[in-house]
C-alpha cells in the first residue's frame, strides 16, 4: 500500500456527565492511506461518529479524548500548536455531515459561505474569488452556478444541499475527506449521484475518503477497506471483498444475515438477539458476548484485540474475536440447518 | 382468505389552497386482497404516506374512493358506520413520536380496547398480556413507560396496541426504517410471523426496496401522486417495465463488493418537479433517459395486470416500457 496519511493509535474518549461517564471510543487503531477509501460501518452508538470528530478536534469539552498517537501527514494532531491544528483540520481535513443544514448557514447565500472557505484556505480575493467560487459549485455538478451562488440553502433540493456542502468542504483541497452519513438522508436515486460525485471528485485528487455508515450496500460498493465498529471499538478490519467474502466477528456476520437482500430471496432474516451493552461500565468481557451465539467461557474473562484472521498470508484481515472463523461458520450452519429461531423475550 | 379486503379508486389527496393545490395524492387506485401484502414504494414525497393517512382518515381526501370489503369508507361517517378502526389500523415510522410519553405501555397498548370494544379493566390487563407476549415483550413491562425501552422495544408496542382491536388490516408506514439493522430483522421476523398466525393484511410503505422485497407479495411503486408500475413482486423486482422503477433498482446498494461493481447505474439527473404544478404529460419526463416528444404532451395510463405473476405482463404506466 502508497503512503500512510492518517494513523490513529488506542484512541479513546469518553464523555464525563455530571454523574455518569460514558466511554464511546475504547482503544481504536486505522490508518487511511493517501488516495484509499476507508469505510466505518456500525449501528447507533458504536463510536464510528465519535472516533471521527475526535480526529477533527470538534468534540466538545465534555469529551476526553486520548491516544497514544493521532498523525496526519507527518503531524501530531495531538500536541501541534492550535494554530497549526487549524491549518490542518478544516483545510487539509475536511468533514460533511448527513444533513447539510447543520453545516449550511441558512442567512448566507452559497456563495458567500464558499467564498469564505476560499479566501480563508487559498488567499483568494475579488474577481478570482467568484470565478473560484463559481467553479467550485460547477465541480459538483451543480447546474447554472452563476446563478445559484446568489441563492440561500433552503432555495435548494437536498441532494443539491448536500452537493453544495461538498463544494464547500472541498474547495480548500483537502488530502482527507471524513463523510459521515453523507447520503443517509437522500432518497436512493439521489444517493447513487451524490456517491458517483464523490468518487470522480476522489479520482480527479488522489484525495482520501473515510465514509462512515451504516449502510453495508453503500460501502460494498464504494470502500476498498472497511472497518466494523461494536460497543466503541474496531471488530473487524480488512479489504473489502474479503470482509464480505469471509466475514470473521460474529459481529459482522449476524448483521450481513440480518438484512433483507434485493438481488436474491432470503427465506428469514436472521435476527441478532439483544441490544448493545452499557458503555457507562467498564468493560472487561467481550461487548458482543451477551448477544453471541458462539461464546465461549474465554470470551466472558477477556475482552479481545484485534488478531489476525487472513486467510491468505500477506492480506490484512483482522477481527476482535477469540474463535477462529472456520469454528463459527460450522457452528452457523448448524444452528441454520435447526428450525428457524425466534428471537427470545426481553 | 380469498377476496377484495380493500378497494381504492381515483383517490386524490391535496394541500394548499385551491387556487395552486399541491397534489400529493393524484388519481391513485389499486386494490388489496384478504391476507395480502402489499408494497407501496417511492422515494420522498411521491405521496406513500399520504395515501395511507387518507385510507383511515388522517388526511383529507379531495376525490376519490375507498371501499372496505365492498362498503364505502370515504368519509367519516361511513368510517365509524363501518366501525373502520376495528378492522383496519396503522403502525407509525417513528416510535419516539407516535407514542405518548406519559402513558405506560398498559396504556398504549389496551388504549384502543377501552375507547373501542369498551373492556373492563381486568379483561384489559389478560388482553394486554397476551398482546405483549404475541409482540415478543415480557409482560412484566407493563409498567414501564416508552423512554424505559428501546427503539425496537417501542416499535413492538406500536404494534401491540395495532393489533389491540384483531384488525383485518394493518397500515404499516416506514415500520423498521428509523432502526438499527440488527433490530429491523427482529422487528420484520415479527411482522411476518404475526401475519402468518392471524391471517392479516399489509399495506406496507418503505423507502427501502429490499425490506418490501423480503415482506411483500406485491409491489406498487409510486411518483409523484401516482402509481407508476404495479405487479407481483417477482415481476416487478425481476423485470421492471418503467424506466423510474429501473432507475430505483439499480441505484440500490448491493451488500456484495463484486456485485455492486457489475451493477449497472441508471443515473438519473435532477430531482422530482413540484406537485404543485399542474401535471401535463407523463410526471417522470423531465428525469426519464429515453423520454420522447410524446411523454411530455400526454399522460400515460396505468395499463396491465395489476396482479399478473408472470414477469413481463405487470401493469405499468409508460407510453414506451420494457
Amino acid at each position: 500500500m502508497s503512503e500512510t496519511l492518517l494513523r490513529v493509535k488506542n484512541l479513546h474518549v469518553r464523555f464525563e456527565g455530571q454523574d455518569a461517564v460514558v466511554h464511546a471510543v475504547r482503544g481504536v487503531d486505522f490508518e487511511v492511506a493517501r488516495g484509499e477509501t476507508l469505510g466505518i460501518v456500525g449501528e447507533s452508538g458504536s463510536g464510528k461518529s465519535v472516533t471521527q470528530m475526535a480526529v477533527m478536534g470538534l468534540l466538545g469539552p465534555n469529551a476526553v479524548v486520548t491516544a497514544e498517537g493521532l498523525d496526519f501527514d507527518g503531524h501530531d494532531l495531538l500536541t501541534t500548536s492550535a494554530s497549526a491544528q487549524r491549518r490542518l483540520r478544516g483545510r487539509r481535513i475536511a468533514m460533511i455531515f448527513q444533513d447539510p443544514m447543520t453545516s449550511l448557514n441558512p442567512f448566507l447565500t452559497l456563495g458567500t459561505q464558499i467564498a469564505e472557505v476560499l479566501r480563508l484556505h487559498r488567499g483568494l480575493r475579488g474577481r478570482a474569488l467568484r470565478r473560484a467560487t463559481i467553479e467550485a459549485l460547477a465541480e459538483v455538478q451543480i447546474p447554472r452556478p452563476e446563478l445559484r451562488v446568489e441563492q440561500y440553502p433552503h432555495e435548494f433540493s437536498g441532494g443539491m444541499r448536500q452537493r453544495a456542502m461538498i463544494a464547500m468542504m472541498i474547495a480548500g483541497r483537502p488530502d482527507l475527506l471524513i463523510a459521515d452519513e453523507p447520503t443517509t438522508a437522500l432518497d436512493v436515486t439521489v444517493q447513487a449521484q451524490i456517491l458517483e460525485l464523490l468518487r470522480e471528485l476522489q479520482r480527479e485528487r488522489s484525495m482520501s475518503i473515510i465514509l462512515i455508515t451504516h449502510d453495508l450496500g453503500v460501502v460494498a460498493g464504494f470502500a476498498e477497506r472497511v472497518a466494523v465498529m461494536y460497543a466503541g471499538r474496531i471488530v473487524e478490519a480488512s479489504a473489502t471483498e474479503a470482509l464480505f467474502d469471509a466475514p470473521a466477528h460474529p459481529y459482522t456476520r449476524g448483521l450481513l444475515a440480518s438484512i433483507p437482500r434485493l438481488d436474491r430471496d432470503v427465506e428469514s432474516l436472521r435476527a441478532i438477539p439483544g441490544a448493545p451493552p452499557d458503555l457507562s461500565a467498564l468493560l472487561r468481557e467481550c461487548p458482543f458476548r451477551p448477544r453471541c451465539a458462539f461464546a465461549v467461557k474465554r470470551c466472558a474473562e477477556e475482552e479481545p484485540g484485534l488478531l489476525d484472521r487472513a486467510l491468505r498470508p500477506g492480506t490484512e484481515h483482522r477481527a476482535a474475536c477469540w474463535r477462529e472463523v472456520h469454528e463459527v461458520a460450522a457452528l452457523e450452519a448448524a444452528a441454520a440447518a435447526a428450525a428457524p429461531r425466534e428471537e427470545p423475550l426481553r | 382468505m380469498s377476496g377484495k379486503l380493500l378497494q381504492v379508486d381515483g383517490l386524490q389527496v391535496r394541500f394548499g389552497s385551491a387556487k395552486r393545490p399541491l397534489r400529493a395524492v393524484d388519481s391513485l387506485s389499486f386494490d388489496l386482497q384478504h391476507g395480502e401484502s402489499l408494497g407501496l414504494v417511492g422515494e420522498s414525497g411521491c405521496g406513500k404516506s399520504t395515501t395511507a393517512r387518507a385510507i383511515v382518515g388522517l388526511a383529507k381526501i379531495h376525490a376519490g374512493s375507498i371501499t372496505l370489503e365492498g362498503r364505502s369508507v370515504t368519509t367519516a361517517k361511513e368510517r365509524a358506520r363501518e366501525r373502520m378502526p376495528q378492522r383496519v389500523q396503522m403502525v407509525f415510522q417513528d416510535p419516539y413520536g407516535s407514542l405518548n410519553p406519559r402513558m405506560t405501555a398498559f396504556d398504549l397498548v389496551t388504549e384502543p380496547l377501552r375507547i373501542a370494544a369498551k373492556l373492563a379493566k381486568h379483561e384489559r390487563r389478560i388482553e394486554a398480556t397476551r398482546l405483549m407476549l404475541q409482540v415478543g415483550l415480557d409482560p412484566r413491562f407493563l409498567n414501564r413507560y416508552p423512554h424505559e425501552f428501546s427503539g425496537g422495544q417501542r416499535q413492538r408496542i406500536g404494534i401491540a396496541r395495532a393489533l389491540a382491536l384483531d384488525p383485518k388490516l394493518v397500515l404499516l408506514d416506514e415500520p423498521v426504517s428509523a432502526l438499527d439493522v440488527s433490530i429491523q430483522a427482529q422487528v420484520l421476523n415479527l411482522l411476518a410471523r404475526l401475519r402468518e398466525e392471524r391471517g392479516l393484511s399489509y399495506l406496507f410503505i418503505a423507502h427501502d426496496l429490499a425490506v418490501v422485497r423480503h415482506l411483500c407479495d406485491r409491489v406498487a411503486v409510486m411518483y409523484l401522486g401516482r402509481i407508476v408500475e404495479v405487479g407481483a413482486k417477482r415481476a416487478v423486482f425481476a423485470a421492471p417495465r418503467h424506466p423510474y422503477t429501473r432507475a430505483l433498482l439499480s441505484a440500490v446498494p448491493i451488500p456484495d463488493p463484486r456485485q455492486a461493481r457489475a451493477q449497472r447505474r441508471v443515473l438519473l439527473s435532477g430531482d422530482p418537479p413540484s406537485p404543485d404544478r399542474e401535471p401535463i404529460g407523463c410526471a417522470f419526463a423531465t428525469r426519464c433517459p429515453k423520454v420522447q416528444e410524446r411523454c411530455r404532451r400526454e399522460q400515460p395510463s396505468l395499463d396491465g395486470d395489476a396482479s399478473a405473476t408472470a414477469t413481463g405482463s405487470h401493469a405499468v404506466s409508460c407510453f414506451y416500457p420494457d
